[in-house]
C-alpha cells in the first residue's frame, strides 16, 4: 500500500498523515426519532504532508478544506478516523494493513495519533504546529501590542531563558519585514499586509515544523499578496517549514505548493503533484474549477465549463459521487436517485422535445418506490410499441446535457397503469492511481486491478 | 505608547460632546469630593468626615445661611453641608463596591459559561436565572432581617442581586469574542483555557461592560439611597449617608424643605452625571467613531 | 511642449456617461483624505468600463459619486459628471463649505442645494442608473420577499409599463389568445418562430409578453401554454379606466392613491399593478437564470444561496431597463464556479439589453473577461485607461506593469512574483505630483509635479511623465 507522497529518502517518516478522517457537525433541533442529521463537513479524508513540503488544499466554500485544516491541528475533534504525527514509513505501512480495531492498530494509534495525545504531548504538538488565518483583522487580539502577540506562544510554552524572548521577538518580526517601530503597535494601527506579517511572525515563534495557512492572502490586495507569498517561500526555505496552504485561489496554490489536494463537498476528489494535476486535471470538478478561473488575459477567451446548480447541502449530500448532479460527464452509476431521475424525466416529458411522450403521459404522476425505482402513471395499460417509444426517447436523450440523469435508467417495464423505471445502482468512486502519484476519485477512472480498491 | 494614545483619544471624544463632557465633569467632581473627604476633609470644610456632629442646643432644622450653614441644618442640628459632603464619599464608596463586586462575579460566571459551553454553561446560566428572578426589595429586607441592617450587609444583598445582570451581559459578549480567530490562534499557540479566558476574552469583554458599569453606578446610588431611606442604616446613628439624611429629614420636609432637597439633589445630579458619562463612553468607545 | 490630451467635451451625445476631473475628499479626524483626484473617463452606450485598483484606491467612491451616494463626510470638491447630456454635478460645489472648528475642519452644507441635487438624482437612480453591490446579503432587504423587492423596483420606476401591459392584454379578445396558444402547442419554444407567429396575429405588445413567458426556463411547456391562455385575466371596466389614466400620467395619481388605501377599493386598482409587477418579476428572475422561480418569489434573502442572491440583485438592477448599471465587485463574495455563472449572465444581459456597465473590481482576471475598456486607479488617480486587449498586451504605466506582474500566473510556476516595493501612501498627505512616485522604479524629479494625461495610442491614455516628449 503506497502512501501519497514520494518517499523521502532522507527522513523515513511522514510529518502528518490522516486516515479516514471525518468530521460531522450535528444539526441542532433535528428529530428525536430516526437518525440525527449532521453536516458531513469532511468525509474519509486521506491527507499527508512531509517535512519541508508545501501541500495545497483547494476547493470552494463548503468543501471542507478549512475544517480539514483545523482537524489536523486538533483545533477540532474528529467524528471518526485518525491523524498520525511523525510516524515512520514502515509503521504507517503496517497500520494500513492492520484490521481497524485490533490491538496492534490501537497501539500504533496510542503512540502516534494526535487525538490520543495527553496534555503533555499535546503541548509538545502545539509547539511544533501553528496556524495563520485568513482574516488579518480578527486573528489578532485588538488589545495586545505586536510584541506581545508574537511572544504569546513563547510564554505559553515556557520559553527559557525569559530574557531572550524580547530579542527573539524582534528578530522574528524583522524576518517578516516588520522593523523595530512595529513592536509597540496595536493591530488596528497596521495595514492588512502588516497584520498578516505579524500573524506569520507569531506562527514562527516556537520554530514549528508544520504551519497551516488558511487563505492567508485572500483578504489582501494583489501587490500585498505578492509580498506575503514571496515572504512565505523564503521562510519555508530558510527555516525548513512545512505548509498546508488552504486556498480557493488556484493560481496562488500553483505557485506555492509541491503537492495539491482538490476537495469538493467534504471529500478529496483529486490529488497529486501540483504540476501534474494542473497540467492534466482529470476529475471533472477539477477541470471545471480550473476553467472557471478568470484569467487576466482577454485574448485567451477560453471555453468555460459552466457548472449548473450549487454546492450541495452537506446534511444531505448526493448519493454516490457527490458531484454527480452537476457533473457534465456523469455516468449511469454515479449515484443517481429515483428522485433525481424522475424529476428529469418529467422535465423531458413536458419539454416538448418528444410530443409522443406528452401524448402517452398526459398528466404524469410519479411515484417513487425506492431509491432506485419509480413509477409513472399513465392512467391505462401501455401497448408494447408505446413502451418502446419511451425507451427510445430516453435512449436518445441520454447524451443531452440537459438531462444527464437519464443515463442511470436501466430498465423500463410496463405496469397495469403505467411504467416502472429502474436505475443503475450507484458506485462510490474510489481513488485510482493515474501514475506519478496522481490520484483521482471518479467513476470515469475505474480503479486499477493491482491497487485493489484503495480506500479513499 | 499606543495604549496611552487610546485613552487620550477617548478623553478627547468625551469632551467633544456637551452632555458627555458635563457628565464627566460631574462624576469627576463627585469623586474628587469623595477622595478629598477621605484624605483631607478640612479642604472642603468638613470637620469630621465620618460623623455628623449634632448640635443639641439647636436641634430644629435651620434654613441655609452663609457662612455658617450653607445648606442649613437638619435634625438634630447637624450641619447639612458637611453631612452631604461626607455622605457623598460613603455613598460613592458603597456604590462602587456593589457595582464592581457584582461585575466581578458576573463577568467570571458569564465568561466561564460562554467559554466552557455545554453542561457548565447550562448549569451556570440556570443559577444566574434563579438569582435574576429575585426581587431586590424583599430580598434586601430579608437579608436585613437575617444579617442585620447595616450598610455592609445592604451592599452584600445588592451585590447578590446585581451580579446576574453582568453574568448575562458578559456571557453574550464572550460568546461573540470567542468566535474571533485570535482565540483560536491562542489555542493553537498552546495557551490553556484559563489563559485564554483571562488574557483574551475578559479584556475584550470589558470595554462594553465598562459602559454598563458606568450606567449602573447611577442606578445603584439611587437604589442604595432608596433602601437606606426605608430603613437600612449605618452602624452609628450619625454616620452620614444620603438616603439616611433624607429619611431623617423627612418629617420636616414640609416646613424645612432644604433638609430633603439637598441630599436628594446630590443623588440626582450624580445619577444624571453618571448616565451622561456612561452614554458618552459608549459612543466614545465605539470603534466607528475612532476612525 | 507637452501635449496634454484633450478629452472630448463632455456634453457630446456619443457618451452615455462622462466624468471630468472628479475630485472627492473626505473630512476625517486625522485630516482631509483626498480619495479621488482628478479622475476622468467616458462610457459609451452599451460599453462596459472596468475600474480596477486595490483597496482604498477610490474606485468605489468614484462610482458612488456618480450615483450621488457619497457618504456624509465626503464632498465632491470639483469636477463634472454628465449623464445623457444632463449635468449631475451642477452647483455641487455650492453645497458645502469647510469651516475651521478649532484645529479641525468641519463640513457645513447648504440644505437647499442638497435637496435640489437630491431630487434630481432620485429620478435617475434605479431607473436610468442602477447598482449591484458586492454583498447581496446586506444589500437586500431581509424582511421582504424576493418577489416583493423586485416588484418594488417596477412599482416605483416603471408603473406605466405595467399598466400598458395589462391594457394590451385587455384589448385582445380571448378567442385570439386561444388560437395563438393552440398554434404554439407542439412547436417547441424557439424564439424566432414564436415571435413571427405571434406577430402575424398583429398584437405587438402581446408578443413581448408571450415571448417572455415562453423563455422562462422554470416552467414546463404545458404550463407555459396554460399561462398564455390565462394571460387575459379579468379586468373590470373601472380598472381599465384607472390603468388608462395611470398610463397617461406616467404614475398613479395621488388622489387615487389615497382612495386606494381604503380596504375594498385597494384590491382592484393598485393590487392589479402589484400582481402585474410580480409577473414581470418572475420574467426577470428567469432572465437572470434563477432556479425555482415560483418558490424564490416568496422566499426571503436569507433562504437563498449567495449566487441566487446576486442573481436577485441583478434582476432588480435590470428591472427598470436602466441605461447604465454600476456593478461594485459583484462577484467578489462568490465562489469561483458561481462567479463564472454570474459573469456569463452579465455578459448575456449586456448583449441582450445593450446596457452600459461600470464594473468595479480589484480582480484583473474578472475585468479581463467582462470589460471592453478598463481604467487603472492608484491612490485616487486614474493612471491608465485603455481598451482591454491593449492594457494587457501593452501596459504602459509602471503601476499597471507592477500590478500585472504581481498576479500569480495560472498556467505556470514562477520562481517569485513581481513586487511593487513599499506600500500605498496615506491619502491625507499624499506625495506631491504623481502619487506613485514613492514606489515607482522610474521616478525622477519631474514626478513631483502632476503628470499630464498622454495619449500613447488611440483610446489608450496614460498619466505618466515617461511618455511626455
Amino acid at each position: 500500500m503506497q502512501s501519497d507522497n514520494r518517499p523521502d529518502k532522507r527522513k523515513g517518516h511522514v510529518l502528518l498523515q490522516t486516515i479516514s478522517l471525518s468530521k460531522h457537525f450535528p444539526l441542532k433541533g433535528t428529530s428525536l426519532i430516526g437518525r440525527a442529521k449532521a453536516i458531513r463537513a469532511v468525509d474519509d479524508a486521506e491527507f499527508s504532508i512531509r517535512e519541508n513540503q508545501v501541500v495545497g488544499l483547494v476547493g470552494e466554500s463548503g468543501c471542507g478544506k478549512t475544517t480539514l485544516g483545523r482537524l489536523i491541528l486538533r483545533l477540532l475533534e474528529p467524528t471518526s478516523g485518525t491523524a498520525l504525527f511523525l510516524v515512520p514509513e514502515d509503521t504507517l505501512a503496517k497500520y494500513r494493513i492492520l484490521p481497524p480495531r485490533s490491538k496492534e492498530a490501537r497501539a500504533i494509534e496510542d503512540e502516534y495519533s494526535i487525538y490520543r495525545f495527553n496534555r503533555k504531548r499535546m503541548k509538545a504538538f502545539r509547539e511544533k504546529t501553528q496556524i495563520v488565518f485568513q482574516d488579518p483583522f480578527s486573528s489578532l487580539d485588538p488589545h495586545m501590542a505586536a510584541k506581545d502577540i508574537v511572544a504569546e506562544p513563547m510564554r505559553a510554552h515556557h520559553f527559557r531563558p525569559k530574557s531572550e524572548i524580547e530579542t527573539r521577538v524582534a528578530n522574528l518580526l524583522d524576518e517578516c519585514g516588520l522593523g523595530k517601530q512595529f513592536l509597540e503597535k496595536l493591530p488596528h494601527e497596521l495595514s492588512g499586509g502588516q497584520r498578516q506579517r505579524l500573524a506569520i511572525g507569531r506562527a514562527l515563534a516556537m520554530a514549528p515544523s508544520l504551519v497551516v495557512l488558511d487563505e492567508p492572502t485572500s483578504a489582501l490586495d494583489v501587490s500585498v499578496q505578492a509580498q506575503i507569498l514571496n515572504l512565505l517561500q523564503r521562510l519555508k526555505k530558510d527555516f525548513g517549514l512545512s505548509f498546508v496552504f488552504i486556498s480557493h485561489h488556484l493560481a496562488v496554490v500553483r505557485q506555492m505548493s509541491d503537492y495539491v489536494y482538490v476537495m469538493y463537498a467534504g471529500q478529496i476528489v483529486e490529488k497529486g503533484e501540483t504540476e501534474v494535476v494542473f497540467s492534466s486535471p482529470s476529475h471533472p470538478y477539477t477541470i471545471a474549477l480550473m476553467s472557471a478561473i478568470p484569467v487576466p488575459d482577454p485574448v485567451s477567451r477560453r471555453e468555460k465549463i459552466l457548472l449548473k446548480g450549487e454546492i450541495p447541502d452537506l446534511s444531505k449530500p448526493p448519493n454516490g459521487c457527490r458531484f454527480h448532479p452537476r457533473c457534465p460527464r456523469a455516468l449511469a452509476n454515479c449515484g443517481w436517485t429515483a428522485d433525481e431521475v424522475s424529476t428529469t424525466l418529467s422535465e423531458l416529458i413536458t419539454s416538448g422535445h418528444h410530443p409522443e411522450l406528452a401524448e402517452i403521459f398526459r398528466s404524469p404522476n410519479q411515484k417513487v418506490v425506492d431509491e432506485l425505482t419509480f413509477e409513472i402513471e399513465a392512467g391505462r395499460e401501455l401497448k408494447g410499441g408505446e413502451i418502446e417509444a419511451v425507451r427510445s426517447a430516453i435512449e436518445k436523450e441520454k447524451e443531452n446535457p440537459l438531462f444527464p440523469a437519464l443515463r442511470a435508467v436501466k430498465e423500463v417495464s410496463g405496469l397495469p397503469d403505467g411504467v416502472r423505471v429502474s436505475l443503475t445502482p450507484p458506485l462510490v468512486p474510489r481513488f485510482t492511481d493515474l501514475g506519478d502519484l496522481h490520484f483521482v476519485a471518479c467513476n470515469l477512472f475505474p480503479p486499477n486491478p493491482e491497487s485493489g480498491g484503495d480506500s479513499r | 505608547m499606543a495604549r496611552l494614545d487610546q485613552y487620550k483619544l477617548t478623553l478627547r471624544l468625551l469632551f467633544e460632546d456637551v452632555s458627555s463632557a458635563a457628565g464627566l465633569i460631574i462624576v469627576v467632581g463627585y469623586v474628587a469630593v469623595a477622595v478629598i473627604d477621605a484624605v483631607y476633609p478640612q479642604l472642603i470644610g468638613v470637620m469630621s468626615a465620618n460623623v455628623e456632629i449634632p448640635n443639641f442646643s439647636n436641634p430644629v432644622p435651620q434654613p441655609p445661611s452663609w457662612p455658617l450653614h450653607p445648606f442649613g441644618t437638619t435634625f438634630p442640628g447637624v450641619d447639612l453641608y458637611q453631612a452631604v459632603m461626607a455622605a457623598i464619599r460613603i455613598d460613592l464608596w458603597y456604590s462602587f463596591l456593589i457595582v464592581v463586586g457584582g461585575a466581578l462575579v458576573g463577568i467570571l460566571v458569564g465568561v466561564v459559561a460562554a467559554y466552557m459551553s455545554g453542561a457548565v454553561d447550562e448549569v451556570l446560566m440556570r443559577i444566574t436565572d434563579i438569582f435574576l428572578s429575585i426581587p431586590y426589595l424583599p430580598f434586601a429586607i430579608a437579608v436585613g432581617f437575617v444579617l442585620g441592617r447595616g450598610l455592609d450587609e445592604l451592599s452584600l444583598a445588592l451585590i447578590v442581586v446585581w451580579w446576574p445582570l453582568y453574568a448575562r451581559y458578559a456571557r453574550g459578549q464572550a460568546l461573540s469574542v470567542k468566535e474571533n480567530a485570535y482565540v483560536e490562534a491562542a489555542k493553537a499557540s498552546g495557551v490553556g483555557g484559563w489563559g485564554i479566558m483571562t488574557k483574551h476574552i475578559i479584556p475584550n469583554v470589558l470595554t462594553p461592560i465598562f459602559v454598563q458599569i458606568s450606567l449602573d453606578l447611577g442606578t445603584v446610588v439611587q437604589t442604595f439611597a432608596a433602601l437606606t431611606f426605608i430603613g437600612f442604616a449605618s452602624s452609628g446613628p450619625f454616620l452620614p449617608e444620603l438616603g439616611t439624611l433624607i429619611s431623617n429629614g423627612f418629617p420636616y420636609a414640609i416646613s424645612a424643605p432644604w433638609v430633603v432637597i439637598f441630599p436628594g439633589v446630590a443623588i440626582l445630579i450624580f445619577a444624571v452625571g453618571m448616565n451622561l458619562l456612561g452614554d458618552g463612553l459608549r459612543d466614545a468607545l465605539d470603534p466607528r467613531n475612532r476612525t | 511642449m507637452i501635449q496634454e490630451t484633450e478629452l472630448s467635451a463632455p456634453a457630446k451625445d456619443e457618451n452615455l456617461l462622462s466624468v471630468r476631473d472628479l475630485r472627492i475628499s473626505f473630512v476625517t479626524r486625522s485630516g482631509i483624505v483626498q480619495a479621488v483626484n482628478d479622475v476622468s473617463f467616458d462610457i459609451k452606450p452599451g460599453e462596459t468600463l472596468g475600474l480596477v485598483g486595490e483597496t482604498g484606491c477610490g474606485k468605489t467612491q468614484t462610482a458612488m459619486a456618480v450615483m450621488r451616494l457619497t457618504s456624509e463626510t465626503g464632498i465632491v470638491e470639483k469636477g463634472e459628471i454628465w449623464f445623457k447630456g444632463m449635468n449631475l454635478t451642477e452647483n455641487v460645489a455650492k453645497e458645502f463649505k469647510l469651516v475651521h472648528k478649532g484645529k479641525r475642519l468641519v463640513l457645513k452644507r447648504d440644505p437647499r442645494e442638497m435637496r435640489r441635487l437630491e431630487n434630481q438624482m432620485v429620478k435617475i437612480r434605479g431607473k436610468h442608473i442602477s447598482m449591484v453591490f458586492q454583498e447581496p446579503m446586506i444589500s437586500l432587504n431581509p424582511v421582504k420577499s424576493v418577489g416583493k423587492q423586485v416588484s418594488e423596483v417596477l412599482l416605483i420606476h416603471d408603473i406605466p409599463r405595467l399598466a400598458e401591459r395589462i391594457l394590451s392584454r385587455h384589448d385582445v379578445p380571448q378567442e385570439k389568445i386561444d388560437e395563438i396558444a393552440a398554434a404554439l402547442l407542439g412547436r417547441g419554444s424557439s424564439d424566432d418562430r414564436v415571435r413571427e407567429l405571434v406577430r402575424s396575429y398583429g398584437f405587438p405588445r402581446l408578443e413581448e409578453q408571450i415571448a417572455s413567458i415562453l423563455s422562462r426556463r422554470d416552467l414546463s411547456y404545458a404550463k407555459k401554454i396554460q399561462r398564455i391562455k390565462e394571460l387575459k385575466g379579468k379586468v373590470g371596466r373601472s380598472s381599465v379606466l384607472f390603468l388608462r389614466r395611470v398610463s397617461e400620467l406616467g404614475k398613479v395619481p395621488s388622489t387615487l392613491r389615497v382612495i386606494d388605501r381604503l380596504p375594498l377599493v385597494r384590491r382592484n386598482f393598485y393590487g392589479l399593478l402589484e400582481k402585474e409587477a410580480m409577473n414581470v418579476s418572475a420574467e426577470l428572475l428567469s432572465m437572470v437564470g434563477m432556479p425555482n422561480i415560483s418558490a424564490v418569489l416568496k422566499q426571503y434573502p436569507h433562504e437563498l444561496s449567495g449566487g441566487m442572491r446576486q442573481r436577485a440583485m441583478i434582476a432588480m438592477a435590470i428591472a427598470a431597463n436602466p441605461e447604465l448599471i454600476i456593478a461594485d465587485e459583484p462577484t467578489s463574495a462568490l465562489d469561483v464556479t458561481i462567479q463564472a455563472q454570474i459573469l456569463q449572465l452579465l455578459g448575456e444581459l449586456k448583449r441582450n439589453l445593450n446596457t452600459a456597465v461600470l464594473f468595479i473590481s480589484h480582480d484583473l482576471g474578472v475585468v479581463a473577461e467582462t470589460c471592453d475598456k478598463v481604467g487603472v486607479i492608484y491612490a485616487g488617480n486614474l493612471v491608465e485607461i485603455a481598451q482591454i486587449e491593449d492594457l494587457f498586451a501593452d501596459p504602459r504605466h509602471p503601476y499597471t506593469k507592477g500590478l500585472l506582474s504581481a498576479i500569480p500566473p495560472f498556467d505556470r510556476k514562477v520562481s517569485s512574483l513581481g513586487l511593487i516595493p513599499g506600500s500605498v501612501p496615506s491619502l491625507t498627505n499624499p506625495p506631491p505630483g504623481c502619487r506613485f512616485n514613492t514606489r515607482c522604479p522610474f521616478a525622477t524629479e519631474r514626478c513631483k509635479q502632476v503628470p499630464p494625461q498622454i495619449q500613447v495610442k488611440p483610446g489608450h491614455i496614460v498619466r505618466c511623465w515617461l511618455y511626455a516628449e
